[in-house]
């Protein structure tokens, strides 16, 4: 059962400690509809709340004077985003007054400073959060009642949403912000880890839209159905949900995708609606996008183009216009790189496929999935309630799962199943899974890991022998194969660009001394050898520029700049008597 | 050439502790949160209620003094003619400083809607005045009913926020620093 989304509302006034009776805050959480979870001070219960809410003032207080601390909030926001229940948002007021108490008030008296919009102690949070690898995933709100347009600039970063009027935001406004960029669980998706949270959210935006096509990538058993039907209860489209599955060559796909007319082939015995026509004002599915035949390519162009959406019956002559949300899904990455139409894929807006998380890389929700299958099956087969042992769920939470949740399912069906009279699932229970156990992974960062993320840092001065060493060990497992789909070469390509550059720049140094460049002496220069022979420099230039040809194919092509020559003379070295390219004539003098 | 715009940090700041300090921060918010719970009596706890009626409710008879002083010297303090009472400008001879003032202050007066501002302001505190005194009226001055009643007038309460909104809109909206014509 999925839990209330739990906030973090920083602000001096309605985050100050409960010692004393602090109405402004038991009534802002009453006008929000939150529930009050802070410390001990718990404040009056609110019906239906849409939230739980963690206040923090943000400040620290003496007994004279009232200091905001930077460090303090850092650490409250990272505490509550480590582990579950874990932030859905942040709202982070601007202004916050600080200085002596006021002897009658018990309030800080303030600090002309802290009117100063460039040094709003509520954007230094921003600015802090941001700063922070762990943190920066965070959504942020900004929750003030002063002047937005002064800091309209300084908040337009990355992960900050929205800048709220704080008297305008009400329940609604609140589960308005959640809705839109809070990391919400759901009732039917079981998990709470960051990666499924923030591919809900991604899932939850695009619905919004309305008309529009949205691509699913993610490997088999993560849920690409399940997610499917949650874009379609989030829409909250009036039509039903048609899925359609799409196998290797099936040639009844048209058929059942567009539909027919009495006569158009043989077996077609009546009119028949496709599914398209069936999901009119609703969501249409493909499962295996795939898999889709090249010959239905073509039709299916004018039902993806969202300008157009028509569809035609097989032997009907008349269109039909259509009201759809289109959701893609497969799990061949590979598809974004070749073997598609790229048109195809372009109006399937696989620019921004919502990427499905594996369960390597949501171990947090094991335990959560465990037990739900477990007592799903418990039910269904009328099997003992049983415990399930910590050894067994850290054998589980350690496996690798290439079935993804599919595959943990069907293991705790088969841990039922076989035995059914027990009421203690120990580690023998699941022992099929043993040796299954991945290699040790780092934790994901922020889990909101996307194709964008950062890869791992480079030791810094390396020599380029270590560079290329580097690179050349650099091998990208699977997993992280498919979260790059489509950019692995574009990477690859600046990598080229890269490599020819230095090469270009130590060709051209070379010629300082000796009138031409030498290519030798150049990748002497670049590896910082004393001594090099003809046949390690030729092959230094073979790797250096063989990394992506395409990519520099136009610096190879400009005589100018000596790398095509250069190139062609180390292709053409044989057994260290090698030559080296004069300047314009390449490949003619002995290196 | 741009020229820089010159606050007069006394009356912005005295519009912000009021605006923004208590009017938003503090004042709406209370209302607002009040009004939740009249929508859910079970809910609402009458030590809060209570409280709510006999400390911050009240606020607002003083407040709204500091609101009157504050439009009422908006013209004073946020004309370019304020300008002339420092540095440069004060040093000029009194009689050139006197015509140059007036004119200047008429012509921002020409300029700018400052009477349209200022009379919009005066008229949404003249509305949350007399709403909040329907209230009063209603309310009564015995602390164990005022909670009883004000369960009745949700309505009132409504009408009272949402001119208390309007006036901490139309006071948002006067110029934060002295429009130079």
């Amino acid at each position: 059962m999925k839990s209330l989304p739990r906030i973090l509302i920083i602000d001096d006034v309605y985050g100050r400690a409960m010692e004393a009776e602090n109405r402004d805050r038991q009534l802002f959480c009453a006008r929000l509809g939150v529930r009050d979870v802070t410390g001990r001070g718990a404040a009056a219960s609110v019906e239906n709340p849409v939230a739980e809410a963690v206040l923090h003032s943000g400040q620290m207080r003496t007994d004279r004077r009232v200091e905001n601390d930077l460090e303090g909030v850092v650490e409250c926001v990272r505490a509550g985003w480590r582990h579950w229940p874990r932030w859905a948002l942040i709202l982070i007021d601007m202004h916050f007054q600080t200085g002596p108490l006021d002897p009658a008030t018990g309030e800080p008296q303030g600090d002309p400073r802290d009117r100063d919009p460039a040094r709003y102690f509520g954007l230094q949070i921003i600015d802090r959060l941001l700063q922070d690898k762990e943190l920066a995933g965070i959504p942020m709100v900004i929750l003030s009642s002063m002047e937005r347009k002064q800091i309209e600039q300084r908040f337009a970063r990355r992960g900050v949403f929205a800048f709220v009027e704080k008297d305008q935001l009400n329940r609604e406004g609140l589960d308005v912000l959640l809705w839109e960029h809070g990391f919400l669980e759901d009732d039917r998706i079981v998990g709470h880890s960051l990666p499924i949270l923030a591919a809900l959210r991604a899932a939850r935006r695009v619905s919004r839209i309305g008309n529009t096509n949205m691509l699913l990538l993610g490997e088999t058993g993560t849920g690409k159905e399940l997610v499917a039907d949650y874009i379609h209860r989030t829409s909250r489209r009036e039509g039903p949900l048609r899925k359609i599955f799409v196998r290797a060559n099936d040639d009844m796909f048209a058929a059942d995708l567009f539909g027919y007319v009495k006569g158009a082939f043989t077996g077609a015995m009546r009119d028949r609606a496709g599914e398209a026509e069936l999901a009119h004002q609703g969501t249409l599915f493909f499962d295996e996008f795939g898999n889709i035949p090249g010959a239905a390519q073509d039709k299916l162009m004018r039902l993806l183009d969202t300008g157009i959406r028509e569809t035609q019956r097989i032997g009907d002559s008349r269109t039909r216009k259509l009201d759809l949300q289109v959701v893609l899904a497969t799990n061949r990455f590979e598809i974004l790189k070749d073997g598609f139409r790229r048109d195809l894929l372009q109006r399937a807006n696989a620019g921004n496929p919502i990427l499905l998380p594996p369960l390597r890389q949501r171990r947090e929700d094991i335990p959560l999935l465990v037990e739900f299958f477990v007592r799903r099956h418990e039910q269904r087969l009328g099997a003992e309630h049983r415990e399930i042992s910590t050894g067994a769920m850290e054998l589980l939470q350690a496996a690798s799962w290439p079935g993804n949740v599919r595959e943990l399912e069907n293991e705790m069906l088969k841990a039922v199943s076989d035995y059914r009279g027990i009421r203690y699932l120990s580690t023998e229970h699941v022992d099929a899974v043993r040796g299954r156990e991945a290699v040790p992974v780092a934790p994901v960062p922020a889990a909101v890991a996307s194709p964008r993320s950062p890869g791992p840092e480079v030791e810094q001065h390396l020599s380029l022998q270590g560079v290329m060493e580097e690179m050349d060990q650099v091998e990208f497992d699977i997993e992280s194969r498919e979260l790059w789909a489509g950019q692995l070469m574009g990477c690859q390509g600046v990598y080229a660009r890269l490599m020819a550059r230095y090469l270009q720049a130590a060709l051209a140094a070379s010629a300082i001394a000796s009138g031409e460049p030498r290519p030798t002496t150049a990748i002497r220069m670049l590896l910082g050898r004393k001594t090099l022979r003809t046949s390690d420099a030729a092959s230094t230039i073979k790797r250096l520029l063989s990394v992506s040809r395409e990519a520099i194919a136009d610096l190879l092509a400009d005589e100018s700049l000596h790398l095509g020559g250069t190139l062609r003379w180390a292709e053409n070295l044989r057994g260290g008597a090698g030559r080296r390219p004069a300047a314009g004539q390449p490949g003619k003098k002995k290196g | 050439m741009t020229r820089e715009p010159v606050v007069i940090e006394d009356w912005e700041s005295r519009r912000s502790r009021f605006n923004h300090d208590w009017l938003k921060n503090r004042h709406l918010n209370r209302l607002d949160g009040f009004l939740a719970l009249l929508a859910s009596p079970a809910a609402a706890p009458p030590d809060l209620l209570a409280g709510f009626l006999q400390h911050d409710l009240v606020e607002w008879e003083k407040k709204a003094g500091e609101a009157r002083d504050l439009l009422a010297r908006f013209e004073d303090e946020m004309s370019p003619r304020a300008c002339f009472s420092q540095p440069p400008l004060c040093l000029l001879p009194a009689a050139r400083r006197e015509w140059l003032a007036q004119d200047l202050h008429d012509l921002w007066r020409a300029r700018y809607p400052v009477s349209d501002w200022v009379a919009a302001a005066r008229e949404a505190l003249h509305e949350a005045e007399q709403a909040y005194h329907v209230l009063e009226n209603l309310l009564g001055p015995h602390a164990g009913e005022r909670v009883k009643q004000a369960r009745t007038l949700r309505a009132e309460f409504v009408a009272f926020a949402a001119a208390c909104r309007r006036l901490g809109d139309c006071v948002a909206r006067l110029p934060h620093e002295i429009l130079i014509v």
